[in-house]
Order: structure tokens, then C-alpha cells, then sequence
């Protein structure tokens, strides 16, 4: 199991009009990208609430990739500007919090950029990966009580398993 | 009595007395020693309860906006108060015109460590005085930030664990107007029920967040704490980094809108891919 390569959970929040068509494209083009990011379709970069970010690496994202139009090509003309200053700020406060650096990034993909998409996609989750499993700001999930039940029952199985050898081991000799 | 106070009683009950103002909102003896409480003022007489020093700890920004409908009030601002009040009427929250802004000199008054701001950004009344409040915390912040990444992280999760999440900060806060705020949302919740540090990081960084460009750094979510959280520490490096990236600064300007109400075409790109 340890053998196992780290497979990181990247939350992918794209803006319909560029990224999301650029992820289309990579599709059309046969551009391989590895399977861990999980696209979120936005309306646009500028939609995306800072609590969103947060949100996903609370509840278990390893990474968080938002993605929008290049400056100047934002279909609602000025959305991407606006992101872009909030997350400068956002990136910079959680990074200065003690986050690491590349947990949550950023990108520009237009609607033509397939390649560049599936190449952006390879960067984050290689990025996500040498840092390894998030364990900041994840919040602490109870364990489950099926899961706490049958963890009893298979100990309680072994005691008595290890019970039964000795008597058996003592019996022989 | 100080020689401020005594000007600022003076003042005070010429407003009154002239119907200039409805009321005067300052700051009161408070029923401990060095303890002040609000008080909202209408008669001139009643203007000798009126006091002004360092113990002054609310923002009395945050009382205005519910009285704000009846009449024109007097308000006694601190330094740094009166850059909440600016973003305030950026806002378009409170009208200029139903103000009067009594204020006071300051020698730190520039939060971002420039000497060249002790004039406040707007008043009606400024008095001279030698009552000083504590300068932003840039020192800490530089403190902090020599730290390595998870030395710094462990530091912030231990200030997360002492917020009870009493909202006493939001409370406090004269920036903080929404009628209804995210952590009380119930669809989505954003903010979940139990004493989990990740729901209290999530508070703490989207409030900061809300802040941002609008903090005028008046440490009244300090004073209303109970816990003691290092909540100023945020809000410095927001205001900091606003000030490094973008030339802003929260509250100086009344024509100026919030650092993230507005952007530049040119705007700082380099942590994009």
C-alpha cells in the first residue's frame, strides 16, 4: 500500500467561457491529463468566492486550480480583473497563514489553449503531489460508527484468536 | 480633565444647543477604572459626562449605523475610526451630510508607518490633544512573517483554537453592516456547527477577506474579544499587501473605492500561471 503513488484531489473551478471550453478542447484534441483534477463549471473567474476556496480544502481538496479568461478576453469584460486582485490578496494571506505555497493556484486558459489546459492540469496535480496529503484546514472528519463497530469486532476477534493458540500451543506441549 | 476633553464638551454642547446635531455619540466614564462606554447625548447639559483617552476602546462608527435614519449625530472618532467612517460613506452606507466628524490629532495616525498622515481624511472639528492609541502592528507582522512556513501555520492554528466563535468581532466591527452574515447561513452552512479549528480558520480568513481594502485598522475586534485572538494581525497583511501591490489605502480617501471594488488592466499577475 505504501508502494502507492499519492494521488491527489484537485478542485478545478473553471469560467464557462474560457478554461471550461479550453478543458472541452483538450478533450477534442486527445490531449491526455491526469484524472485527479474535479472541475466545478463557473460562470466566470470572478464568481469564485474566496469561501469556496476554503470550503474545498476543508472538506478534503489536496488542491485547489481556479481558472479563467487571459486579462482583456473575460466575457463579462472585467470579471477576471476583479479575481485577479482577490485572489492576490487571498493567496498571499494564506501563504503568509503558513498554507503551503501551491495549494491553491491560479490560472489563464482561453477556449483555444487544449494543449495548454492538459499541460497546466499535468503541472498542478505534479505540484499537489510532492506536497502530499492536505492536512491543513482539513477538517477533522469523526470516524464513522459502522466503521468504529466493525473495527471492535475484528479486534475483539483477534484477542480471542490469540487466545485460543495459546491454549492450543500450551495443550501440545 | 485634559484639555481636549474640555474642548470637546465645549464643542459638543454648541452642536447641541445650536440643533447643528440630533445627538452626540462619544465616549463615557464606564463604570470601572480605566473603562469607557458609550454615550448618545441630547441635551447640552448632559455634554460634561464626555471623555477622551487612552482607554477609549470601541468604535463608536458602529453605533451610528443604527442611528443613521434619525437626524443628523455628532460623533467623537478616533484616528484610525475615522477611516472606517470614509469607507463607510465610499459605501454609500452613511451620508456626509448627516455627519459631524469630531476628531482628534495623532502621531501615529498612518497605520502603514508614514508620519505624513496625522491630519485625518475628513472632519468637521479636530482638537489638539496628547492622547496616543497603540500604532498598527507592523512590528509583530514582520516578527511573524521571519518565521518559518509551519512555525507560522502552528501559531495561527493556536490563535484559531482560542476563538469560542462569539462573533463579538464581527459585532464590534462598523465594516461588518450585512444584515446577514455567511456563518449564520444556514443554506449552504458555511460555517458548521461544533468547535472544529477548520470552521474557525474559515470564519476568521473570510472575514478578513470581507475586510479587505475597508480594514481601517481601528482594533475594535481586538478590544471586543474575550479570548484574546491576534486578530489584528490579518488584517495588517491585508492592508499591507494592498498597500505593496495595489497603492491602497483603506479609509484615507472618501472618493477611492475599496481595494477590490476596482481594479487596474496592469495589476500584479505573477502568481498566475
Amino acid at each position: 500500500m505504501s508502494e502507492k503513488k499519492f494521488e491527489p484531489k484537485i478542485v478545478a473551478f473553471l469560467c464557462n467561457w474560457c478554461s471550461y471550453a479550453g478543458a472541452d478542447l483538450a478533450g477534442i484534441g486527445r490531449y491526455q491529463y491526469p484524472p485527479n483534477v474535479r472541475v466545478i463549471r463557473v460562470p466566470c473567474s470572478g464568481r469564485v468566492d474566496p469561501l469556496y476556496i476554503l470550503k474545498a480544502l476543508q472538506n478534503g481538496a489536496d488542491g485547489v486550480l481556479v481558472s479563467g479568461c487571459h486579462p482583456g478576453d473575460c466575457h463579462y469584460i472585467e470579471g477576471n480583473y476583479f479575481a485577479r486582485r482577490k485572489f492576490a490578496v487571498l493567496k498571499n494571506l494564506l501563504e503568509f497563514l503558513g498554507l503551503e505555497e501551491g495549494r491553491v493556484q491560479f490560472s489563464w486558459v482561453s477556449a483555444a489553449e487544449g494543449e495548454r489546459f492538459s499541460q497546466v492540469i499535468k503541472e498542478v496535480t505534479e505540484s499537489v503531489r510532492r506536497l502530499g496529503p492536505a492536512r491543513r484546514m482539513v477538517k477533522n472528519m469523526a470516524i464513522p460508527e459502522p466503521l468504529l463497530k466493525e473495527a471492535e469486532e475484528i479486534a475483539t476477534r483477534l484477542e480471542q484468536d490469540a487466545a485460543c493458540s495459546q491454549r492450543a500451543g500450551s495443550g501440545q506441549s | 480633565m485634559s484639555d481636549c476633553e474640555t474642548r470637546l464638551r465645549q464643542v459638543a454642547a454648541e452642536l447641541l444647543s445650536s440643533g447643528q446635531a440630533a445627538r452626540v455619540i462619544g465616549y463615557g466614564p464606564g463604570t470601572l477604572p480605566e473603562r469607557t462606554r458609550p454615550v448618545f447625548l441630547t441635551k447640552p447639559e448632559e455634554t460634561i459626562v464626555l471623555v477622551y483617552n487612552e482607554h477609549c476602546r470601541n468604535n463608536l462608527v458602529s453605533y451610528l449605523m443604527r442611528v443613521k435614519e434619525e437626524g443628523k449625530s455628532a460623533i467623537v472618532c478616533r484616528p484610525n475610526d475615522v477611516r472606517t467612517l470614509v469607507s463607510l460613506i465610499q459605501e454609500q452606507q452613511i451620508e456626509r451630510e448627516q455627519v459631524h466628524v469630531i476628531t482628534f490629532t495623532a502621531k501615529n495616525a498612518d497605520s502603514n508607518g508614514a508620519q505624513d498622515a496625522a491630519k485625518p481624511a475628513l472632519f468637521d472639528t479636530l482638537i489638539e490633544t496628547e492622547v496616543e492609541f497603540p500604532p498598527a502592528a507592523q512590528a509583530e507582522l514582520e516578527l511573524f512573517i521571519d518565521k518559518p512556513g509551519d512555525a507560522r501555520w502552528e501559531a495561527f492554528k493556536a490563535e484559531m483554537e482560542k476563538c469560542i466563535r462569539c462573533y463579538a468581532c464581527r459585532n464590534a466591527c462598523p465594516m461588518c453592516y450585512c444584515s446577514e452574515c455567511f456563518v449564520e447561513r444556514s443554506v449552504p452552512r458555511w460555517v458548521g456547527e461544533g468547535s472544529d479549528v477548520s470552521d474557525t480558520m474559515v470564519f476568521h480568513i473570510t472575514r478578513a477577506m470581507h475586510l479587505a481594502g475597508r480594514c481601517g485598522e481601528c482594533n475594535a475586534c481586538v478590544e471586543a474579544c474575550p479570548m484574546n485572538v491576534d486578530l489584528k494581525l490579518i488584517n495588517r497583511k491585508i492592508n499591507s499587501d494592498l498597500l505593496e501591490l495595489f497603492g491602497h489605502r483603506a479609509g484615507v480617501d472618501p472618493e477611492a473605492p475599496a481595494a477590490l471594488a476596482t481594479f487596474d488592466p496592469n495589476d500584479y499577475n505573477d502568481f498566475i500561471k
